[in-house]
């Protein structure tokens, strides 16, 4: 898209435009940051100067109040660990519910295959309208309202991941596996020590998909959870947020803390879940 | 494979690759079981559950009575929830060609800059808010978007009063399609820069030749060869458009009055609020079927401009 063939004067003209490209690159990258500049710098300002007009591009005076009374209304600690804990939980059994199943469908012949694995792609396509009453009352028949089990045993299996790793799987050359079978090896041992170890950046990936899927997921914990301890973050800021006593800078700190674990563990695992994101989107 | 084997070879053979057979078709079921019966569980019987309780009064606690079809035709003159529906068509138009101009653009330029490193930061910058809460980013996009928030800023430095954007019927929509296309941008972006990367470079060497100029390159060559990602990225908008929820719950509960009450807020308002269980779960099923005509009419539309190798 640089044409310069037919430019007479080509160096200043390439020049300007490479500048023109990151000038609009990073007028939106501002657009992107000045969101999160907001809310950080607000979460440390005084009540009085994060209502002053016009606002202040810089805390004049750095406070930790906010953060104070974020503690003070909601258990956050608690929350955060609640999100933590359950969602890498949920992330590794999709991965160990998913990884083998994705494996048979995308290797071994056995009778109703298509319409099982039709039955996943479904459960990955349907809105959460339409299955969101049935799954509530189904937990309230198991007694689950209000405990993690409600949140956990639903989610066990995903039929996300399974996709991810079918795509995946089907990609990797057989011959490997078949000289396991042909040495007598069954169908488990071909899984474990040859498919599995090789496509560990694979397994990662779905596990950091299904773990950010989790740790976003709001609505599903409003609707089943309801003790303050047991709730997760997202849930718990949209409490804080129906505080009467609670004012902006005290949202935003809550804000800061939940956002910026995700953001800078994202930077250093940005290339896993890129790859993943492109391939679950192109392929999907 | 197994058949031809059978023919030209002694009964020994055979016993032995039915056997296989049967050991592999065995071990297939026990792979996929776990996860076969959470989603039979907890996505298929639902869904057929759903199903059932839609031609049902069932208001969450008492028995339900069978009333056929009378949730879907009460839906039909349910103004409510055809204003919803409008609304909701009103948000995807805003939300959606905002979203997919503002991925190719800021896509082809990434993918235009030399050096990785710097195309790695630009797709890793763009990517951020989908790795936030997204409750979090919404509470923040109502603090950003009230009348002395820093959207503003630029309205003021002008001497205009900007409005508060959530406050008013009028800018309410704009306002919750401005915040999704700034969180979602990210995830099409980058689908977008590995379509790019895949057209192939000597098509432009040779239009260069003939001396076109960039604007018709990206025209004639970069568009078509994109378009099937344009058309997937398309759908995925769509779909999430049509079902947008989460920034509306946060950011107005669908007010003020019921001017942002799209119709998956509606259909949660009409089931965890008023709970009626059944009349939710037939506009949950009219939904999906909208969802299912819309994709099939766009994959008939696409084959007139989506262009396959």
């Amino acid at each position: 898209m640089n044409n310069l063939v037919n430019n007479p004067n080509p160096v200043p003209r390439a020049r300007r435009e490479r500048w023109s490209i990151v000038a609009v690159l990073t007028l939106g990258s501002i657009l992107i940051f000045v969101p999160f500049y907001w809310m950080i710098t607000m979460a440390f300002k005084t009540p009085d100067e994060a209502y002053s007009w016009p606002p202040t591009l810089f805390p004049q005076t750095w406070t930790l109040e906010n953060f104070q009374g974020l503690f003070a209304t909601i258990p956050f600690l608690r929350m955060f660990w609640n999100s933590f804990w359950t969602s890498f939980l949920i992330a590794s059994l999709n991965i160990l519910t998913g990884a083998p199943a994705a494996y048979a469908f995308a290797r071994l012949r056995f009778p109703g295959k298509s319409t099982w694995f039709g039955a996943h792609l479904l459960s990955m396509i349907v809105p959460w309208q339409i299955t969101i009453i049935p799954v509530f009352l189904l937990i309230r028949a198991f007694g689950w309202y209000d405990s993690y089990m409600a949140l956990i045993v639903p989610s066990i299996a995903n039929g996300f991941s399974v996709f991810m790793l079918y795509q995946f799987f089907r990609s990797l050359p057989k011959s490997l596996e078949e000289s396991v079978l042909i040495d007598g090896g069954s169908w488990f041992t071909a899984l474990r020590h040859i498919a599995l170890p090789t496509s560990s950046g694979a397994l990662a990936a779905a596990w950091l998909l299904a773990f950010l899927g989790n740790w976003q997921s709001f609505l599903w914990p409003l609707i089943v959870l309801q003790s303050e301890e047991k709730m997760v973050l997202p849930v718990g800021l949209l409490y804080l947020q129906n505080q009467f006593s609670v004012n902006v800078p005290v949202l935003m700190a809550g804000a800061t803390l939940s956002v910026l674990p995700t953001i800078v563990a994202y930077i250093f695992l940005q290339r896993y879940l890129t790859d993943a994101a492109i391939t679950s989107g192109v392929k999907g | 494979m197994t058949a031809s084997t059978a023919t030209t070879t002694p009964e020994k053979h055979r016993s032995k690759g039915s056997s296989l057979r049967r050991e592999e078709a065995m071990w297939g079921l026990a792979l996929i079981l776990p996860s076969t019966l959470g989603i039979l569980i907890f996505a298929i019987l639902p869904i057929l559950g759903s199903f059932g309780i839609s031609f049902t009064d069932w208001g969450g606690l008492s028995l339900p009575n069978w009333t056929g079809l009378e949730n879907y035709t009460r839906a039909l003159g349910d103004s409510k929830a055809i204003e919803s529906i409008g609304r909701t068509l009103i948000f995807t138009i805003l939300a959606v060609p905002m979203g997919l101009v503002v991925a190719i653009v800021l896509a082809s330029l990434i993918q235009n800059l030399r050096l990785e490193k710097v195309k790695t930061f630009f797709r890793t910058l763009y990517y951020l808010p989908m790795v936030t809460i997204g409750v979090a980013t919404a509470l923040l996009f109502k603090v950003l978007f009230t009348a002395q928030g820093p959207i503003n800023l630029p309205f003021n430095l002008l001497g205009i009063q900007g409005p508060a954007w959530l406050d008013s019927p009028d800018t309410v929509l704009t306002a919750i399609a401005i915040y999704s296309v700034w969180q979602g941008a990210g995830s099409s972006i980058i689908l977008f820069m590995a379509a790019l990367a895949n057209v192939p470079k000597e098509l432009y060497e040779a239009a260069q030749i003939d001396g076109a100029q960039p604007f018709r390159l990206f025209w004639h060559i970069t568009l078509p060869m994109i378009s099937p990602t344009i058309f997937l990225v398309l759908i995925l908008s769509l779909i999430g458009s049509l079902q947008v929820f989460e920034a509306v719950l946060v950011m107005t509960k669908g007010g003020p009055g019921d001017s942002s009450m799209t119709i998956a807020m509606y259909i949660y308002k009409t089931g965890f609020n008023y709970f009626k269980m059944g009349y939710a779960t037939a506009l949950a099923w009219l939904l999906s079927l909208a969802l299912v005509v819309l994709i099939v009419l766009q994959w008939r539309l696409q084959k007139s401009w989506v262009h396959y190798e």
